[in-house]
């Protein structure tokens, strides 16, 4: 009997496209078809071989028949960044059920320069549209500030703690020849930026990038006949859950209730604490979302985040490296960022980051969508426990 | 000669929003009360998200709350007419929902949390909810 969690399935192919960045030569579909290729590559597998195919935008049809495969099961799942971490988990209990066998989770995304993608629109109707969208809360830049000042304000924590973020991941970024933010900052140049949408500073907010990632999900059992076996990446729990579908209603501004709820039913369901986490990937669209997360994740008390990252906890040689690819505020982000975390937590956990922190065998993927609607929580390991 | 462009955002009602957009139009801020549970709920609904009691009824209310958080959006973006600098506020009505607006009148570096508001209810402008603080209000 194959168990969706505990290590039975496994991670076999996982990879970004070659240049991330602004890519205005490669549209969105170029950029899915090009991730997922290298990732069946990195598998030892063909598209031949997939089943399963996962997929936010383009939809998910639509990106298995640009790649010639004719699927037996489809996850259009759309929460924004987390929707590639609400597919891996779907593809864990579609291959523990017997409806998939080999699925391929892709990503492509023309962030930045919106080639072969549709033209940003609002929907004056909707929620968002009806009581955030007149306000100016359109961006996410202002939207997502709407509630960074609640919490600070619960936290006692200041702007400084917001900085002590970006300082912290672009020191990860700095060594990173792929990522878009290089330069050594320090906090009082973050605080003194641009002021974007306060209490945000440019330097606060993530970059604009084009770019792909994608994932192979199979049965350990159906991996140990691969290339890739002795790379497999054992899935050993997930969470999800979602919460309100407009910011501004958030059940509690200061602590994200669906981050919570995912993480509690990933550490539930891989039977760990977060104490067992030897590295984190926690979604960083604005400097205060891993703030948010490491509360709400459980790796730290209540309005203890700030100092956590200012201490070097997140550090190569802390405790908990965080973000080691430099996240979104740093590597890149394409709009929906969650498919680079992952990767970077694969990369990790194989010994191939760009910046390897030294014996990783457990990692925490945090993403959050939408807003602060969804949320997704993914335990991987090196081993099957 | 300069280009016309699209009027800024504005809502689009729908036949479940009506009721809230319809006050807004005439000076009213009205927002739906739970008949079984009594609480205030936002942004409306067909369904009580606390007790799932189908029974809502619009009231109005006193427009009078505390500011729970805010920013000023420095970069309104293409789609806004005007550049100037938007303070978007989150307020705790004293009925107990939560709403979001624009705030007018108001010194950013004067805003505290937990302060009094008051939303600025006039029949001139139905396309969002305002509010100024409460010493300030007409």
């Amino acid at each position: 009997m194959t168990s969706m969690h505990r290590g039975d399935i496994v991670i076999v192919g996982a990879a970004e496209t070659d240049e991330l960045g602004s890519l205005p030569h490669l549209s969105a579909m170029e950029l899915h078809a090009e991730a997922s290729m290298a990732a069946l590559r990195d598998a030892g597998l063909r598209p031949s071989d997939v089943d399963g195919i996962a997929a936010a935008t383009p939809l998910a049809y639509e990106v298995s028949d640009m790649l010639g495969i004719r699927p037996r099961w489809l996850d259009g799942t759309m929460v924004g960044g987390s929707s590639f971490l609400l597919h891996v988990r779907h593809a864990a209990a579609a291959i523990s059920a017997g409806a998939a066998e080999v699925v391929l989770v892709s990503h492509g995304e023309s962030g930045r320069s919106r080639v072969g993608a549709p033209p940003w629109t609002l929907d004056p109707s909707s929620m968002a549209g009806q009581f955030e969208h007149p306000l100016g809360a359109v961006a996410p830049y202002s939207t997502h500030s709407m509630i960074v000042r609640a919490f600070l304000d619960a936290t006692g924590m200041t702007e400084a703690d917001l900085a002590g973020v970006v300082v912290a991941q672009r020191e990860w970024a700095r060594p990173n020849p792929r990522a878009a933010r290089r330069r050594r900052v320090g906090v009082q140049e973050v605080l003194d930026d641009v002021m974007i949408s306060s209490p945000l500073t440019r330097e606060m907010c993530c970059v604009v990038t084009d770019g792909g990632a994608a994932v192979v999900l199979t049965s350990a059992e159906k991996a140990r006949n691969l290339p890739s076996a002795d790379r497999a990446i054992h899935l050993l729990g997930s969470g999800e859950a979602a919460e309100s579908a407009i910011i501004s209603q958030m059940d509690d501004l200061t602590s994200f209730g669906a981050s919570r709820r995912a993480a509690a039913e990933a550490f539930r369901t891989a039977g760990l604490a977060p104490s067992d986490m030897d590295h984190a990937m926690l979604y960083d669209a604005f400097a205060h979302f891993p703030l948010l997360a490491l509360e709400d994740c459980g790796f730290v008390e209540r309005g203890a985040s700030g100092a956590f990252v200012a201490d070097g906890r997140t550090a190569l040689g802390g405790p908990l490296p965080m973000n080691t690819n430099g996240g979104g505020l740093s590597y890149t982000h394409t709009g929906m960022y969650g498919m680079f975390a992952i990767v970077e937590s694969v990369r990790q956990l194989r010994g191939e980051a760009c910046v390897q922190v030294p014996g990783v065998e457990r990692s925490f993927v945090h993403g959050i969508g939408m807003m602060y609607a969804a949320a997704g929580a993914l335990i991987l390991s090196t081993h099957c426990t | 000669m300069i280009a016309p462009r699209l009027p800024d955002p504005a809502p689009l009602p729908t036949p479940l929003t009506a009721p809230f957009w319809n006050g807004l139009g005439e000076g009213r801020l009205r927002i739906q009360q739970c008949d079984a549970c009594t609480r205030y709920v936002f942004y409306p609904r067909p369904v009580c998200p606390f007790c799932a009691s189908e029974r809502l009824t619009w009231r109005d209310c006193s427009g009078r709350g505390s500011l729970l958080s805010f920013t000023v959006n420095h970069r309104p973006g293409p789609l806004f007419s005007s550049a100037d600098p938007q303070i978007i506020a989150l307020v705790t009505l004293d009925e107990g929902a939560r709403v979001a607006g624009r705030f007018h009148g108001a010194d950013p570096s004067q805003l505290r949390l937990g302060m009094p508001v008051v939303a600025v209810l006039t029949d001139e402008d139905s396309t969002m909810l305002r509010f100024a603080p409460a010493e300030a209000a007409p």
